[in-house]
Formats: C-alpha cells, sequence, structure tokens
C-alpha cells in the first residue's frame, strides 16, 4: 500500500456535516455529485460514538446542517462505529487534548485504528496545528481537500468540485477562507 | 488530565513563551519618522495632560495599533494569501501573525502543495441514504455547527 493511498478514514462530526450539506440542499439536483455518498462508496469509514450523539444533537434545529446531519444518520449501515476506548492499546478515557469530544475520540480512534486519513473541518482555527500533532499516523485532512482529491483523481471534473466547494463554502463559512480559495484557484489552473 | 499529559502542558506552555521572547528583543530602538505637525502638537499635548511624555505614548500607540490590526480577521486573511502565494516568507509571517497562526499556515501551504493522495471511484449506483434523504430550502445559516 502506498503512502498516499487514502482506503481507511475518520471522520469528525464537522467533516460530515459539510460532506453531507450539498445533498441537503434542496437547490442542488440530485443528479449532482454527492461528497458524502462518494465518501462512503470510496473510503471504509469510521467514527466514534460521540460522533453519531453529537450529530443527533445537530438534527433537533431547522436547518440545513440539521438536514445534513440526518442524512448522515441516515447512511449509518455504510459507516463502522467503534469505540476508541474498549480496545487494550488505547487510553482507558478520553484524554485531554483542549479539542471538543468528537475530535478528541475522533483522533484517538484514528490512531488505535492506524487510519489513511482523518477528515475534519478543523483548519481555520488555531486548533489545526494541535490536531496535527496529536494524530500519530493518520494524515490530517481539511474537508475541502479531500474532495478537491477527487478531482485530482479524476472521479469529478474540476468544475464538479468547484460547483461543490462553492455550494458548501457559505453554509460552512468557508467563503472567507484564503485556503479554500486557493484550493479553488490551483483546481481551476 | 493525568500527571504526563499535565507535565506535558505545562512543556508545551514554557516552550511557546520562551520562542515569544526570542522572537523579539525589549531593547529600545531609536526611529526618526515625520509626522504633521498639527499630530505632534495634540501628542505633546496629551502627554503633559497625562504627566507622561511623547514617547511613552508613541509606543503605547504603536502597541494599540498592532495588537487591534493582527487581531482583524482582514489582516489574518491577507497574511495567509500572500504567504499561500509565495509573497511572504515564514519567519515575516511569524512577525505578523504569530508563532501559532504561523505554524497553522505552514501546515496549510505544505497541504496546499502537497501530490495528490489515491482515492479509490466512488460507486454512484449505492443509495447510502437507503431512501431517507432530508432536504431544506437553502438560505445561509450563519449558526454553524
Amino acid at each position: 500500500m502506498s503512502d498516499r493511498q487514502l482506503e481507511t478514514v475518520v471522520a469528525d462530526t464537522s467533516a460530515l456535516v459539510s460532506l453531507a450539506v450539498p445533498r441537503a440542499d434542496a437547490a442542488v439536483g440530485t443528479d449532482a455529485p454527492d461528497p458524502f455518498q462518494y465518501l462512503l462508496t470510496s473510503c471504509d469509514v469510521f467514527v466514534p460514538p460521540e460522533v453519531l450523539a453529537e450529530l443527533e444533537d445537530i438534527t433537533q434545529y431547522q436547518d440545513i446542517h440539521a438536514a445534513a446531519a440526518s442524512n448522515v444518520l441516515a447512511a449509518r449501515d455504510h459507516y463502522m462505529v467503534r469505540d476508541p476506548y474498549r480496545d487494550g492499546e488505547t487510553p482507558d478515557a478520553r484524554p485531554t487534548f483542549g479539542l471538543d469530544d468528537g475530535e478528541t475520540d475522533g483522533i484517538v480512534l484514528a490512531n488505535a485504528l492506524d487510519v489513511d486519513g482523518f477528515l475534519t473541518d478543523e483548519f481555520g482555527g488555531t486548533n489545526f496545528p494541535l490536531i496535527h500533532a496529536v494524530l500519530q499516523g493518520p494524515r490530517l485532512i481539511p474537508t475541502p481537500r479531500f474532495i478537491v482529491e477527487y478531482a485530482r483523481n479524476g472521479h469529478l471534473t474540476d468544475e464538479e468540485a468547484n460547483t461543490l466547494l462553492t455550494t458548501i463554502s457559505p453554509h460552512r463559512s468557508w467563503e472567507d477562507s484564503p485556503y479554500v480559495t486557493q484550493l479553488l484557484q490551483r483546481l481551476n489552473a | 488530565m493525568c500527571r504526563a499529559c499535565a507535565f506535558a502542558e505545562i512543556v508545551i506552555r514554557l516552550c511557546a513563551e520562551l520562542a515569544h521572547r526570542m522572537s523579539a528583543s525589549d531593547d529600545p530602538r531609536r526611529v526618526h519618522f515625520q509626522s504633521p505637525e498639527y499630530l505632534v502638537d495634540r501628542l505633546d499635548a496629551i502627554a503633559e495632560l497625562f504627566d507622561t511624555d511623547r514617547t511613552d505614548l508613541l509606543v503605547e500607540a504603536i502597541r494599540e495599533y498592532i495588537e487591534d490590526t493582527a487581531d482583524s480577521e482582514t489582516f489574518q486573511e491577507l497574511v495567509a494569501t500572500k504567504y499561500y502565494d509565495d509573497q511572504l516568507e515564514f519567519e515575516t509571517v511569524k512577525q505578523l501573525v504569530g508563532a501559532e497562526s504561523a505554524q497553522r499556515l505552514r501546515l496549510l501551504k505544505a497541504d496546499l502543495e502537497d501530490e495528490p493522495l489515491d482515492v479509490a471511484a466512488p460507486d454512484d449506483d449505492v443509495d447510502v441514504y437507503d431512501g431517507e434523504v432530508t432536504t431544506v430550502e437553502t438560505s445561509i445559516d450563519n449558526d454553524e455547527r
């Protein structure tokens, strides 16, 4: 297996919701590419139970995030839920990384399973270097980059990837992100 | 927090503080600059009122300006964009936004410049939602989760 392979991933709540936004948006046609469906059919996806609990909380609202979270939960048979603290190799209790519970459990799980990647939206805040530091083997993959990888592998056209990022951006505060702007520029170059 | 984690956190904090101290000297440096006369006159009047001197007020004003500017999102975005475009060196970025933010930008720049990953082809025919799709009419939600 090459070290550039992305076959197994752990995703945190923010990444799952972001990827599920296009399908939850009534204005987006059902024939448009669905990045959440892509994730589940091209990678083995693992999440900790805490992420499911966070998704349940989000479904209580009446907005696109709630619809996206509901869809992630509806796809429950297509990803695996693993408790990161039930394995002999992992800590018995949640460590204090200074991150929220879902992210912390996701990182512990990603390290325990030694997956290829950890998906998160945490690229805009100060937590990014922290997550990078505590991930032992898995690659840290910001959600927008994950979408762009489908274009770089020829599974999406550049225009489709571009449309997906611009569809998700206003709902996830990505539109002012210089990182996302750069991803789009490099995609369109 | 366990003892090992607590110790690690203390070490990280001490390293961060040391790095901050090493990044700049507190030694005074004499600078010369031109200013409209009326500004200097007003500054001197304020200095007299506060029973201080022009230098102290200027240093305080510069400090406040730098803090306000460095905290603004527009400034952070400008630094990031120029750094990603190779118009700023990493050391300059550290001066502009601080070591912690600079480290984040360095990781993201490396991510942008990284080679593609190998991702398998998705299977369009699988209905992962098993027929249960929720959709909403979109208006932009500000309350992000």
